[in-house]
Formats: structure tokens, sequence, C-alpha cells
């Protein structure tokens, strides 16, 4: 903001505090610190999660909310947001001085998400929060939260607990390993963080104090356990100290800037990892602090100063010699005692490690004194608020390190009509051409901000155009003014209408080519600077051929119309092909442009409807909105996008929070296009992640009628859902993304690939390696106990003394896995996921261009074979082959009615398709057909769809519609039969979607395959077929061709949280695997493929369709001899179990220290000493 | 990426509240079906911790004269402890000692000075009875070795068995292995 407007906002906000609105009532500056006890305290907001009950501390410039913590009425309070305790900063805005109205009620700008300290990769557990000082005293106002540390992600409890210490566990590794034992609560450390917010300030300073709870105890830190562990593994502990930092999610819709890489965060991360830091060192970006920016007037910023009593974890990573690790490693960057590391950015999450834990803790003495010193820790952070450039919390920043500065003052203006440009904003980049800075222009065009003196460049930042740089110099105490020109984009200009003249709702997507000379060459790396802020152009991904333009597309930019028309910028002087589509039921247009600069070039265009989906409905069942932190789409941009990919039952899913798009379908007009049905998508952070609808909004609750999720089993979230919607048979549940690593439900709960199956699990004194670094605590597991509540064997009997409670000798602790088949849907086809990913991966028939290990060259599996890793389960599962599996079981016919405790039928399992769109532009594919009736939008109430749907009458499609029919029975119906079925699959297609062939399947397995050949966008194929026993069919079709440029690719991997704690295990020599050359890709573009549902064959005279039973598969290994199964699917369906005393595959581990990395089977001691003898000398 | 691996080092147990560290031992072994025939291999590990003794050893085979432990200079330190790592160590199969039918040794110097030695020794029983009792046991008197069974598919382990230690005089680390039944012909 530039200098005069702020001055100006200060004195209007002034003279209104003085009349008593929203913020201070007094007429001097002042900081506050109270409960929040009504509504019209809290800040409000797209990302607001404040609520009664909660911390507010304010002052005259800026607001934030802390959550409340530990217990209320007798239950914890976890965390609204994406963490998992209360206690966290959750709201921030800076203070406004008129109230801004929005369909929700907001008053405010917030657009944070949630911000706590962690400690290494532990998280407090507050047990309360309470106001320190009111701040009536003219003071600052304080906050302060206490409690003790604990995990927010089950599966790193062991090694938290071995390298924070935080819990006793002795001297005995048994306890630290077995499962039973880790709940202990001997803690050891308590934490305390202090809010702290002065008068005038605007930043708050955050205090976190850890203390030793011993009393007469000295605490290591690392645990000496922790230490032997770091040692045996070859790891100097001497320089090793725990990381202390925090977890910011910014939440999407803030774009976050790092001070020397700009808004390249991601890539810049992923480069540093290739330098491949030795230990002690953790690898990530090393920042002065982190910005984040919106064109929301917010942006927020976390900033460390230096400090002399706390050691930065980067400025104290050395080696032998003395030298800084990072310094070596990044050459040119400064490292200092406030650098923070920045180790991890997935999604919308990120964190930076700033200060190292002391080595020891003294004793605390008499915990009724204050604590003395040498028995705690404490560091301090900076979370300043700004007006929503870098440059209004980098002022901010200058100024709490005491550097000189001098002033930057300025205009944007664009370069041909000398008018004010609004929106735009300059990247600074230092001598070193690092990016600095961001500073944003006002609606007049001005601009303002601080710099400490040196010679700069400047780049102005127009989407989608960037300028070429302008040098400056800043002087200490000076002001310096600069006039900056704007390039000035292209414009086009797009009217669609139907055959009849109507106008359409539609989308338009722009494509480039790249120059022949730049074939091969990332498009990042050239074509757009991501660290400027220029948004990311998707590739076709298609390798590069110089000769061919048709494989060196990308898109250049989307744009939708909600009314028939809408207007795209692009950069000028380039040929360009303009689409414009309208989902798989329309043709798709193409025309070419070549737009000049400050020009407009008009695009009329008709799209026809070419394909017949009367009586089926398409719709999207998992989509995020705004309201979602990882998602920044405003709500009605969300509803115009479904509406413009013809979708036409948009589910609003957003995580933990209710949302309905109604109002603003109504509020557009888009009600002949598109309806809508309120969902909800619970997000657990380890336990999968399921939707809900429809259900009910509570207008009343901040979250509109979510839930808590944490340390609750699956069967609660189910009922829960049910219980927030219309009960069993009305609301759906969805599991989405089953596989999808932590946030897959089948993945976490480990149901087997083969057998769909979750074994229960057992635990010695602590020899299954397995188990510790598995998903763990109350909501994944329950002791196997009899009536009594003592703990049993499989056999039922006691495994403990019953007196003592200890265990006998020579027994072990059984547990019963919490996973709840209770669900309704399988999202087996997500937007996220290439069609590669869908089916259990094969060993491909030709291993051109893999990039096999040497030593598996000689014993590969056959061509075919599900793959296996080293611990016998299918290496890279697919979701359409647990639903297969699942539908052959059992129990997906039949549930016990908690009611009677009796069997009772149920509908098996729905297959769905949906976009788990996050963008405005990934909307709609893949998508679910519903048959319905009627495919008129409006003539449909929620729980018509959700009934079609829970039947089972569904499509799955990214592009082809596939019907099938069993005589006259349709996708969802059973039929009975008598030897002898005609089986009919009529395939449709929009032109541009390329169809080529079919598979039948018969309880699973390929039955007939068939080349499908359109014509007038039609193919049937019908076929006569025996049929012996009670048999489900499915068809799936596949094509070839990419459905870019209408389908837009994925060419960015997803950085997943295991990816991140992979990077964080790297100094640890862990990871890698065998299997990587065969894993299945994570990027490509979408070939056409689509799935039925299926319909039930009776064919075996009884009453009711009776399942198949799973058949009897395995998974073949790299270097291992091919074994036939040695058990024989038994005739109730049920894979018979393995007999008791047998061994898991997974409870040999090596044992001992000296072999981080073992290729092969861990059990092999053969491989074991050939890792050792290669790592020799 | 696996991770467990990270906690294997946890079993050293003795090492934990030790000031000084003694030479620690352990036995690995794993049983498969090669060809129809019964297949064992058994490493036996030794580590000799940082020290006099380590230098005085290393120094003796260090022919570069460099602090390190070249592939040649490894072997040859390797062939001479090797007998140490094994001490008395015998396999029994049903009561009855094997004889290896192949052994190799390596050494490596570790990084915080300490010295590894390993020795891999193979057993070939010619056809793989039903059902066979394999006993891990040291005769001599190390302060501690501890010792871990493991079997490859096909083979079936009847009976669980507990890593633990080896002591001179005890059974040893038994495991009971057992073919799986041949499914009926058609």
């Amino acid at each position: 903001m530039a200098p005069m407007k702020r001055f100006l906002a200060a004195l209007l906000a002034a003279a209104l505090a003085a009349g008593g609105l929203a913020g201070c009532s007094e007429a001097e500056p002042q900081a506050r610190a109270r409960r929040v006890a009504s509504r019209g305290e809290l800040i409000g907001g797209p990302s607001a999660l404040g609520e009664i009950g909660d911390f507010v501390l304010e002052n005259d410039k800026i607001r934030v909310v802390i959550q409340d913590g530990g217990e209320k009425d007798g239950k914890e309070q976890f965390s609204r947001g994406f963490g998992v305790y209360g206690g966290s900063l959750i709201d921030a805005d800076r203070v406004r001085p008129l109230p801004e109205g929005g369909l929700e009620g907001q008053a405010g700008r917030d657009q944070f998400g949630e911000m706590f300290p962690i400690f290494f990769l532990q998280a407090m557990r507050p047990d309360g929060v309470e106001v320190v000082a009111d701040g009536a005293d003219g003071g600052p106002a304080k906050v302060r939260v206490h409690g003790t540390a604990d995990d927010f992600l089950s599966m790193t409890k062991a090694l938290n607990q071995a390298i924070i210490n935080s819990n006793d566990v002795g001297t005995n590794p048994l306890k630290l390993l077995d499962p039973q034992q880790l709940g202990t609560d001997d803690d050891q450390i308590e934490y305390e963080v202090v809010y702290e917010l002065a008068p005038g300030d605007r930043f708050v300073k955050i205090t976190t104090r850890m203390t030793n709870r011993l009393p007469d105890k000295e605490l290591a830190i690392p645990s000496p356990l922790g230490s032997t562990l770091l040692r045996l593994l070859q790891i100097d502990t001497a320089n090793f100290r725990v990381p202390l930092g925090s977890v910011l999610l910014f939440g999407a819709g803030n774009e976050v800037f790092a001070p020397g890489y700009g808004y390249d965060v991601r890539f810049a991360l992923e480069d540093s990892f290739a330098a491949q830091l030795p230990f002690p060192a953790l690898p990530g970006l090393l920042v002065p602090g982190l910005v984040s920016t919106s064109d929301n007037g917010i942006s927020y910023g976390f900033f460390a100063l230096p400090d002399p009593k706390v050691e930065s974890f980067p400025n104290h990573r050395v080696d032998e010699d003395g030298n800084n690790l990072y310094e070596q490693a990044y050459p040119g960057v400064d490292v200092d005692e406030g650098s923070m590391l920045l180790p991890f950015l997935a999604s919308s999450f990120t964190g930076v490690f700033y200060a190292q834990a002391p080595e020891k803790l003294a004793p605390r003495g008499d915990a009724a004194k204050p604590a003395p010193e040498g028995s705690f820790f404490e560091y301090t952070t900076y979370f300043v608020v700004g007006d929503g450039d870098a440059a209004s919390v980098l002022d901010t920043f200058y100024a709490l390190r005491g550097e000189a500065t001098g002033e930057l003052f300025g205009e944007i203006r664009d370069a041909q009509t000398v008018s004010a440009v609004e929106g735009a904003s300059i990247i600074v980049y230092d001598e070193k051409n690092r990016p600095v800075n961001q500073l944003q222009a006002d609606a007049a065009g001005n601009l303002g901000g601080r710099l400490p003196p040196g010679r700069y460049t400047a780049r102005v930042v127009r989407q989608p155009m960037l300028s070429e740089p302008t040098a400056f110099t800043i002087e200490a105490g000076e002001r310096t003014y600069v006039a900056f020109g704007a390039p000035v984009p292209a414009r086009v200009a797009v009217q669609i209408t139907d055959e009849s003249g109507r106008a359409l709702p539609a989308k338009v997507t722009v494509v480039g080519t790249v120059d022949a000379a730049k074939a091969g060459q990332p498009l990042r790396k050239f074509l757009f600077d991501l660290a400027a802020g220029q948004h990311w152009r998707t590739s076709d991904v298609v390798a590069d051929e110089a000769g061919d333009p048709s494989t060196r597309r990308y898109i250049e930019a989307i744009e939708f119309a909600a009314d028939g028309q809408t207007m795209v910028d692009v950069r000028p002087g380039r040929e360009y092909e303009v689409f414009v589509s309208r989902g798989p039921e329309y043709t798709v247009q193409r025309v070419v442009v070549t737009p000049e600069a400050g020009r407009t070039t008009n695009v009329a265009s008709r799209l026809e409807r070419v394909v017949d989906t009367a009586g089926w409905i398409s719709g999207d069942f998992h989509v995020h909105a705004q309201p979602s932190l990882d998602a920044e789409v405003p709500l009605e941009r969300r509803v115009i996008t479904g509406a413009a990919e013809g979708v036409e039952y948009l589910v609003a899913t957003d995580h933990n929070f209710v949302t309905d798009y109604r109002p603003y379908i109504e509020r557009l007009g888009l009600e002949p296009w598109v309806n809508s049905m309120v969902g909800i998508e619970m997000t657990t952070l380890e336990s999968g992640h399921f939707n809900g609808f429809p259900v009910r909004r509570d207008v009343g609750e901040v979250t509109k009628g979510s839930f808590e999720w944490s340390l609750q089993t699956p069967q609660t979230i189910f009922d829960a859902i049910r219980a927030q919607g219309y009960g069993r048979g009305e609301t759906v549940v969805q599991v989405n993304h089953p596989r999808d690593s932590i946030m897959g439900y089948f993945s976490q709960y480990e149901l087997d690939a083969l057998d769909a199956v979750v074994k229960p699990k057992t635990a010695t004194a602590g020899l299954d390696f397995g188990k510790v670094i598995d998903p763990s605590g109350p909501a994944f597991y329950r002791l196997k106990t009899n009536a009594d509540g003592v703990a049993i064997d499989d056999k039922g009997a006691p495994v403990v003394d019953v007196a003592t409670g200890e265990l006998l000798p020579g027994k072990k602790f059984f547990y019963d896995s919490t996973f709840s088949d209770d669900f309704d849907a399988i999202e087996i086809l997500n937007g996220g996921m290439p069609v590669a990913q869908i089916h259990h991966t094969r060993m491909p028939a030709s291993l051109d261009g893999l990039d096999l290990p040497e030593e598996f060259a000689e014993t590969l599996p056959e061509a075919g074979a599900i793959l296996c890793d080293e611990d016998d389960l299918v290496a890279f599962p697919g979701a359409v082959d647990d639903w297969f599996n699942l539908l052959n079981h059992p129990r997906a016919y039949s549930r016990i009615d908690p009611a009677t405790g009796e069997p009772a039928p149920r509908r098996p399992y729905v297959a769905v398709g949906n976009s788990d769109s996050h963008h405005d532009d990934d909307i709609g594919y893949p998508r679910t057909y519903v048959r319905v009736g009627t495919d008129d939008p409006a003539k449909l109430d929620e729980r018509t769809v959700a009934r079609a749907l829970l039947e089972g009458r569904a499509v799955l499609t990214n592009g082809p519609f596939v019907e099938l029919f069993v005589g006259d029975a349709q996708i969802g119906d059973q039929v009975k039969a008598n030897g002898q079925i005609e089986v009919r699959v009529v395939v449709r297609a929009a032109p541009w979607i390329d169809v080529r062939r079919a598979t039948l399947y018969a309880n699973g397995e390929a039955v007939e395959r068939f080349t499908v050949k359109l014509e007038d966008g039609v193919f049937e194929w019908k076929k006569s077929r025996p049929v012996a026993r009670d048999t489900w069919f499915v068809v799936e079709v596949e094509g070839d061709r990419s459905l870019f440029p209408v389908v837009k690719p994925v060419d960015i991997p997803p950085f997943l949280l295991n990816d991140a704690f992979s990077q964080l295990a790297g100094p640890l020599n862990l990871g890698g695997g065998p299997l990587t050359a065969l894993e299945p890709p994570r990027v490509g573009y979408f070939e056409p493929f689509a799935i039925t549902n299926p319909i039930w064959v009776d064919a075996d005279g009884t009453d009711g369709f009776t399942p198949p039973g799973v058949p009897a598969r395995q998974c073949r290994k790299m270097g291992v001899e091919a074994v036939e199964p040695s058990m024989e699917v038994a005739r109730d369906g049920l894979r018979e179990a393995p007999a008791a005393g047998l061994m898991s595959p997974r409870r040999f581990k090596p044992s001992f220290g000296g072999f981080p990395r073992i290729k092969g089977d861990v059990r092999d001691v053969r491989a074991i000493f050939d890792h050792f003898s290669s790592h020799a000398h | 990426m696996r991770i467990e691996a990270l906690f294997a080092a946890l079993l050293l147990t003795s090492v934990a509240a030790a000031h000084t560290l003694p030479v620690e031992r352990r036995a690995l072994a794993t049983a498969r079906l090669e060809a129809g025939a019964l297949r064992v291999d058994v490493m036996l590990w030794m580590q000799l911790p940082k020290g006099k003794a380590v230098e005085r050893l290393v120094a003796r085979f260090d022919l570069r004269r460099d602090g390190r432990l070249e592939a040649a200079e490894a072997r040859l330190l390797a062939d001479e402890q090797g007998p140490a790592a094994v001490g008395d160590f015998v396999l029994q199969v049903d009561g009855r000692p094997m004889k290896p039918t192949a052994a190799e040794s390596s050494a490596r110097l570790e990084p915080d000075g300490a010295l590894s030695v390993a020795v891999l020794l193979s057993y070939t029983l010619p056809t793989a009875p039903a059902r066979l009792a394999l006993t891990v046991r040291p005769s001599a008197a190390p302060a501690r070795i501890d010792g871990e069974w493991s079997v490859l598919p096909p083979l079936v382990q009847a009976e669980p068995a507990p890593p633990g230690p080896l002591r001179p005089g005890t059974p040893g680390l038994v495991v009971r292995v057992a073919l799986p039944p041949r499914p009926p012909a058609p």
C-alpha cells in the first residue's frame, strides 16, 4: 500500500476506533486480550475459524485469534484447521475501519490457516489457554497456551520419543518399540507459548518455552536411546541437536514468498534436496523468514531474530573444520542466527526449523516455584500482518532487525496508455539477482516499501506479463522514486452459444506452442518465471520433437464463461489455439488467433451437444472451494467452473467444513445448468479422507456442521457423517483416494490388496518393527480384551496376569484393527491420478526405457504379474482392483446391524470417479454419471441423486459415456438368469474423445476384450454368454489419445507429506528401493477411460446374489523364484487366513545397525551380508 | 520409503546404558529352499569398539598408511579376524552338527572408529526333510550374542523363535521349519 494511503487508512481507523467500531474502543493505541464472548468480536474472512470461547489479541493495527485448547465440557478440543490440537493461532487480519459484508456475513479478511510450534516432529497438546495480561495497563496484551507434547502423526511416535525424549521410556528400548507402551503418560517436558501484542505493533511476538518436568533429574535431548540409535546408524551424535520451529499453514489464496527465492519455493526446495546435505544438517531451504501475499489486501510473515541465548539450528550445522554445511552446499546463501530452515512444503502445509534444543535441561526442582535457569529453554519468533504485499511485512522485519533502510516509492503505469494499473506488482531483485521483495500497486498505481541500501532491479508483474528489469539504487534514510512501465497484454474475447443460439456456460483454453529451439527443455526454465509470481503453464506432457509442433504445446490460460461470454489476457505477438469446450457431451471448437498487445481479438463459437445421456446426470462428488484451506477458488467462481464444464450436479466437499453452493448458483442465474448438494470431506491427518453427502448445514457453527475426527475410529466417523446427514440409505459415506499414501484409508489401515482383508496385529515385547512406524493409537487399534477387560489372545486366553496386569512370559498382546467396511462408496478414480494408477501395477511386457537395478535384471517377474514390495505386499495397489476384490467378498453384501446384532443385507460398494478439484481449472474430470431418469438438474433434489448413487446406478468417466445391459437390466440392477445371458455394451463419445477398446469383467476377471469403433459417435456390441454361477459384470473402455487441452494433464508431481518425511529421513541413510523404476508415474496426460458399476446376475437358482469369493492371487517380487500359492479359495468365499504361528513376513528385519539401506528381501542374510560388504572399507 | 531400519538398531540393548563398550556380536540365520535342497546361511557379526586395540589391529593391515582400510586391506583383516567372529559357533540340524559348504568374510572400519567383521557361512542339505529343527548355538563364552532367525517362502516357520541372547550350554536359537502341504492333484 502506498505511504499516503496507509496514512489515510490509519487516520480513518483511529477516527472510527474512537467511535467504538470494530477493533479498539479507546482513543489511545492500546492492546487487548480477552476470551471471545460474542460473534461480533471475531475476525471473519474466507479462512476464519475463530469461535466463541477462543481468545482474541488485538491493538490499533492488527487482530489475531488463538483457538482455545485443553478440555471443555469434559471433551478435549482439537484443531478446527488442518492441525491436530487446539491452542494454535488460527485467524489474523489488519484492523479494518469499516465492516465488510459478504454472503456469509464475514466482516474481516482473514485468509490465514493455522500456525503452531513443533519440536522436531511433535506438536504441543494444550492443557489450557489463558489471558495473562489483558492490556488494561497500557502494556502488551498476552495470551498463554500451556501443555505437553504429542505427535501430530502417530507414525512418528517412536522416532519422536527417541529424539525428543518428551516421555519416559527408561533405558528399555522394548518399551519404546511396544505399541502398548507408547501411550505412556510419563511426560518429561512441558511446553508453553506466549502470544504477545504491544500497542501500535504490526506483529505478534511468540515466545515458546520447553521446561524439564523432572524435579530431580537432568533431561538429555536426544534421549540416551536416541543417541544410541543415531550412533549405530553411523551418525555423529556429538553434532546433532534437535531442531525446533513452527508449522505454518498459510492456506491457498496466499502465495508463499521466500526472500531470496521468490515465489518458487516448491522447486527451490526440490533443487536443494539434490545437494544431499550430510547429517547433522537436514535438507531444506535457508530463508530469513517466510512471507505470504495475496490479492485480497492481506499478507503474513514469520521471522526469527538473532538472539544471543538461542542457537539457530541452521547456523550451527558445521563440519569437522567448523564450516557451515549450508553455506558450503548453497553458495551465495548467507546464514546467520536469524536464519530458518524450510524443510518441506506439501499442499499449503509448510514449516520452518529455527532454534535447536539444548543438549540437556537441568532438574526442575520445586514445581511451585519459578523454573530455575538451565531447566528451561525458550526462543522467540514474530508473526507479522501486512497489507497484501511482501513489502508491508518486510518493512516490519527490517525494523525488528534494526536494519538501516531507505524507501522506494513509485508507480506502475500501463506502457501504452500511461494509465494506472491496479493489481500489478513489482518483484525486487538484489545484486545477486535473487528475488528479495514484492510491492503491490494500489488502485491509483502507487506503491512503496523499504529496502536495505544497495543496488537493485525490479520487474513488473502484470499477469500474464513480466517486464524487463529496471535498475535503481537505495540509500539509507533516503527516498527513491521509480516509475515502472507495465507491459501490455493482448486480450481474447469469446462468445459461446449452442446450436439454438442460446448463451452457454463454457470453458476457454488458450494453447501456445513452444519454439522448436526450446524443444525438450522444462517449461519453467524459460517460458514463465515462477519465482517472480507468474502462473504455471501446463505442458501437454508429450516428449517434444523439434520437427512436430503438436508435441510442443502448453496451456497459456484458461477462463470460464458463466453467461456465454468471457475475456482472457494472454501474452501478445504469439499464435495461439483457442479451444472452447463444455464437457464431454459437447463438441469442442478450435480457433487460431495471433492477438496484439493492447487490442482485443473476438472469437465467436458455437458448441453442439452430441452425446445423448438422457436419463443420466453428470456429477462431481468431490469438489473444493475457498472454505478448504488448500483451495483458493471463491465460491462464485467455483459454481461457474462447474457449469462451464457441463457438470450438472456439484457436491461441495470442503475439508472439515460444510458448504452450500446453492445461493451462488441462484445469484448467478445458473439453475438451468447446474444444481448442487451440501456435503463435507472429513479430513483426518492419517486415517484417510471421507466424503459425506448430502448433510445438513448448521449455520450457527463456525464449520457449519463439521465434527471432531482426532482419535476417532472410522466407524465413529461414518456414524457421525450419517447423523449429520439423513441416515443410512439417504446419505452417502464415500472413501476418497483409498490408496493415496498417508491420505488413503486402505493404505493406512493396510487393507490387503490381494484378499481385501485387514489382518489383526500382534505385539511381542517390542520386537515388531513394522508396527513401530505404522500409524497407531485408538483411531487404528484396540487391544483385544474379554468382557472383563482382560487382554486376551486370538483364542480368548488371557495374556496378562489378571492381578498385576503384567504380560505373562511367552505371551504377546493382540490388537484388532478399527478398520470399518461400513462405507457406501469408493472413489476409484480421482482427478489427481493418471490412468496408470488405477489397477494394481503389473510387470510390463517391455523393459524399454526402464532403469532397473542391475541386481534384479536376472530374476524379473513374468509380464503381467502383480508386483510385490519387499514386505510381500502389492507394491503399487490400484483402487479398481481393490473394489473388484471387495465386490467378491461376502462382507460387501451384509453387515451386522448394531441394533439387533444380526446380519442384515446391504448394497455392495458403489464406485465413483471425481475430480477432487482444488483449483478452478481441474473440475469435472473424472466425473460420475448417475441414472436418475432425467438429465435436467433443476428437477432433482439431492436425496434422489444420493439414493440413485447408493443403488449403484453410476458410470465413471473422464470422457466416454458407456452403458451396460444384461437383457433389459441396466447398471445397478440385479437380474435372474437361467444359463444364458445377452450382454450389450453401448459407447458414446464426442468427436474429440478417442475410444479404442473395451474389456468386460465378470467377477473381476477380464472375460471379453473387443475393439471399439465409433460411428457418428456411437458403438454397440453384444454377445450371448453362458453364466453358471452368480456373476457381476462391469465394462471398462479406454482410448489412447490424450485429452489435452480440454482435460489438463498433471505435470507437477504432487509433493506429498510422506515425500516430506522421506527428505527428512534422507540424511539418516534411509529410503529408496528396487521398485522405483516400475512405480506408476504421478505425472501424465489423461487418456479416455470409463468404467461402469455392476449388473448383478443371479444364476445359481438361490434367492439373492451369492458372492463369488476373492480368488487366490499372489504378487511377485523381484529376485525371488515363483511359488504357487498353497492356499485355496474356500467355498464360503473367504480366503483362508494364515494358521496361527506362521510367521508374518513383516516380523523379521535386520536387527542391528550398520545396515541402513537394504535392497531385496530384508530377511535375507545373504542380502545383508552383500550390503555390508559393498559398504566395507 | 521404508524407515523400519531406523529402529533396527534399538535391539542392541547392551549399548544403552554402558559407559565402555564391549565387543558386540550377533548371529543372523536364514533358511530357504533352493532347487529342492534346504540351504541355511548364517551371518556372524562382531564389532570391536573404538580404541587402542582396534587402532593397532588396523595399523597392521593399513598398508598404504592412510588411516583407512582399502578393499584388499579389509579382505586380509577379515580373513584373519573371521575365526574370532565365528568363535565356536555350530549349526545343528535335528541335533547333528553341520559343516558349512561355503564361507565368506568381510570387514570395515566404521566412521566412529569401531571395527566390524562379518562372516557368512552357508550350509546345504541335499534334500529338505518335511520338518527339522535348526539350532544356532555358540559353544564358547562371549559376553553376549544375540541371534535372529528368518525363513523364506515357501518354507514356513512352525513355531515362533523370538530373537534373543545365545548363551553356551543352552539350547540356543531353535526354529522348527516346515514345508507347506502340497495342493491335491486336480
